[in-house]
C-alpha cells in the first residue's frame, strides 16, 4: 500500500503540470467557482432567477467532473510526452496500482473542486445550504467524482494516440455539461440524446446530488447513485482491459511509438 | 520565394531613414505569415468547432429561455467573442509558449525585431483564425436562442461591437508579455481564460456581479464595452451608452500602453537573464 501511495504521489509531482501553486490555485480552485459564478448570472441575466440556482448546483457538480477529467488526461498525455511510456509498461509492478496510481490524487482534486464551487456559492452567491443533508452531499460527490474519473481514465488510453488531450478532455467535458441535466433538462433534450446522457458521469449523480440540497436522505438518493457507481465501475473495468490491450499490443510487436506517436 | 525570414532581414539592412512603423509593419507582416502557416498546418479548427458546440448551445438555450429578443441577441454577439477570446488568448499563448519551449523564440530575440511587433504579427493570425469557428458559435447562438432583433439602435449596436473588439484585443495583447515570462505554467493560463470571460461581461452585463467581483470586472474595457452594448440593444443612443463605450475606449488604450511598457520591459530582462523565463 506504501508503494502504492508512493508512485500514485510520485506520478501526480511528475506528470500533473498544475501540481505547482499558481496553476493549482487558477485550475483546480479557481476554475470551478468561476465556471457556477458564470451560469448562475447567465440564468439571472435571463430573467430566470429560479433556473439561477438550478444551473448553480448543476455546474457545482459537473466541475467534479471537469477536474477529474482534465487532470487524469493531463497525467496520461504527459506520460506520453515526457517518454516515460516504455517505463511505465515495462516496469513489474502490479498493473492495477499503477492503472489507480495515476488517478489516485486527481480523485481528490475532484472533490475539491466541488467543494470550492459551493464555498464560493455559499459566500458569493448567497447558496441556501439551510435544507442540505450533508451525508447525501457527501456520497453524491464521493460518487460522482469516482464515476467522473473512472471515465478519465477510460479516455486516458485514447489520450495516448491523440495530438493534444486539451481537446480531448474539452470536448467531454463539454459533453457533460450539455447531456448531464445540469443545465439543459433531460426531458427538454432529444431523446436519444438523452439516453446517450446516460453514459457520462454526473448524469444519473446529479438527482442526487440536487435532492442533497432539498435535504433528501441517503436511502432517497440510492438508485441514483447505485447508477452512477455501477457506471464507474463499468469504466474502470473497461479502462483497465483496454490499456493491457494496448500495452500487450505494444509488447508483442515492439511499436509502442506506432500508436503513442 | 518570399522567405519568413526575409522580413527580419529587410529589417536588418533597413536604412535608419526608413520610418519606425513601416519597419515594424514588415516585422508584423513575416511573424504573421509565420504564426498563419503554423496554424494551417496544426489543421484542428474542426476539433475547435466541435469542441466549443456544447458550451455554446447550453448558453445559447439559457438565453432562450429568456424569451425575450435583446437577451438573445446579446448573448448570439456574446457567444461569438467568448469564442474568439477563448481561442485567440489561449491560441496565442500557446504560440509563444511552443516557440519558448522549440527554442525558436531564441531567434526571434537574437533579431533587432521589436517583440511586440514580432508578438502583434502573430496575435493578428490567431485572431483572424479564431474568427471562424468564433462564427460558427455566433450562427450555432442564434439557431438555440432562436433568433436576434428588438434593437433599439442597430448602428449604435454596431459600434459598441467594434469597441467590444477593440476591447477584446487590447485584454489579449496586454496579458501577451507575461506569456513569454510564463513558461511552461500552462494551467496558469489556460484558467484565467475562464477568469476573463467570467468578468468580460461577455454573457450578461456586469452590473450583476456581487460588489467585490464587479470592482474587478470593472478593470476590464470589455465590461464597459459590453455594458455599452445592451444600452445600445435596450435603450439606443443615450448619455450612459456614450460614456460606457468612452470608458472602454481609454481602458483599451491604457492597455495597449501599458503592452507596449511591458514588452520593452519583458524584452530587456529575458536579453539580460538569458532565459525565457522570470
Amino acid at each position: 500500500m506504501r508503494n502504492f501511495f508512493t508512485q500514485a504521489w510520485l506520478g501526480y509531482k511528475a506528470l500533473f503540470y498544475w501540481s505547482d501553486l499558481s496553476p493549482y490555485l487558477t485550475a483546480v480552485l479557481l476554475r470551478p467557482a468561476i465556471y457556477v459564478l458564470m451560469f448562475t448570472m447567465l440564468g439571472k441575466f435571463a430573467n430566470r432567477p429560479e433556473a439561477a440556482e438550478r444551473y448553480l448546483i448543476g455546474m457545482a457538480a459537473v466541475t467534479i467532473a471537469m477536474s477529474a477529467l482534465d487532470g487524469v488526461l493531463q497525467t496520461f498525455s504527459s506520460e506520453r510526452f515526457s517518454g516515460t511510456l516504455y517505463i511505465l509498461f515495462s516496469a513489474r509492478a502490479h498493473p492495477v496500482a499503477l492503472y489507480l496510481g495515476r488517478a489516485c490524487l486527481q480523485f481528490a482534486n475532484a472533490l475539491i473542486s466541488g467543494a470550492v464551487a459551493l464555498v464560493f456559492s455559499w459566500i458569493f452567491l448567497a447558496l441556501d445550504l439551510s435544507h442540505v443533508n450533508w451525508l447525501t452531499l457527501l456520497m453524491a460527490s464521493l460518487v460522482i467524482a469516482f464515476a467522473s474519473t473512472a471515465m478519465a481514465l477510460f479516455l486516458g488510453n485514447f489520450v495516448l494516440v491523440v495530438r493534444t488531450y486539451n481537446e480531448f478532455a474539452a470536448l467531454f467535458q463539454g459533453a457533460v455539461m450539455l447531456l448531464s441535466g445540469a443545465v439543459i433538462p433531460h426531458d427538454v433534450l432529444p431523446a436519444p440524446l438523452a439516453a446517450f446522457g446516460h453514459l457520462f458521469p454526473v448524469t444519473s449523480g446529479l438527482p442526487a446530488f440536487r435532492g442533497a440540497f432539498a435535504g433528501a436522505p441517503l436511502n432517497e438518493a440510492g438508485s441514483f447513485l447505485l447508477a452512477e457507481l455501477t457506471l464507474g465501475v463499468a469504466y474502470l473495468a473497461l479502462g483497465f482491459v483496454s490499456q493491457r490491450m494496448f500495452v500487450n499490443v505494444a509488447r508483442r510487436t515492439g511499436t509502442l511509438h506506432t500508436w503513442a506517436n | 520565394l518570399f522567405p519568413d525570414t526575409l522580413p527580419f532581414a529587410i529589417y536588418r539592412q533597413s536604412p535608419r531613414s526608413l520610418s519606425l512603423i513601416l519597419d515594424n509593419l514588415v516585422v508584423m507582416r513575416g511573424a504573421f505569415r509565420q504564426q498563419w502557416r503554423a496554424l494551417r498546418s496544426e489543421g484542428a479548427d474542426w476539433l475547435e468547432i466541435v469542441n466549443m458546440l456544447p458550451m455554446v448551445i447550453v448558453i445559447a438555450w439559457i438565453g432562450s429561455q429568456s424569451g425575450r429578443l435583446p437577451i438573445m441577441t446579446y448573448l448570439a454577439l456574446g457567444i461569438f467573442f467568448v469564442v474568439l477570446l477563448d481561442r485567440a488568448h489561449l491560441g496565442l499563448r500557446y504560440a509563444i509558449t511552443d516557440e519558448a519551449q522549440m527554442g525558436t523564440l531564441d531567434f526571434t530575440l537574437l533579431s533587432p525585431a521589436p517583440l511586440m511587433a514580432v508578438i502583434l504579427g502573430k496575435a493578428v493570425a490567431q485572431t483572424l483564425s479564431a474568427a471562424r469557428p468564433a462564427l460558427g458559435a455566433f450562427v450555432v447562438g442564434l439557431i438555440v436562442t432562436g433568433g436576434v432583433g428588438d434593437v433599439a439602435s442597430i448602428p449604435w449596436a454596431i459600434i459598441s461591437t467594434v469597441v467590444a473588439l477593440v476591447s477584446l484585443s487590447a485584454v489579449a495583447i496586454a496579458e501577451a508579455p507575461g506569456t513569454v515570462l510564463a513558461g511552461e505554467q500552462l494551467g496558469a493560463i489556460r484558467s484565467t481564460r475562464s477568469i476573463l470571460t467570467a468578468l468580460s461581461g461577455f454573457l450578461y452585463p456586469v452590473s450583476m456581479l456581487p460588489g467585490p467581483l464587479q470592482a474587478l470586472a470593472r478593470l476590464f474595457p470589455t465590461s464597459w464595452a459590453m455594458e455599452g452594448l445592451i444600452g445600445a440593444i435596450e435603450v439606443g443612443p443615450s448619455t450612459a451608452t456614450f460614456l460606457n463605450l468612452a470608458a472602454a475606449g481609454a481602458l483599451s488604450a491604457a492597455y495597449f500602453i501599458f503592452a507596449a511598457w511591458m514588452f520593452t520591459k519583458v524584452e530587456a530582462r529575458v536579453r539580460a537573464i538569458g532565459r525565457l523565463r522570470a
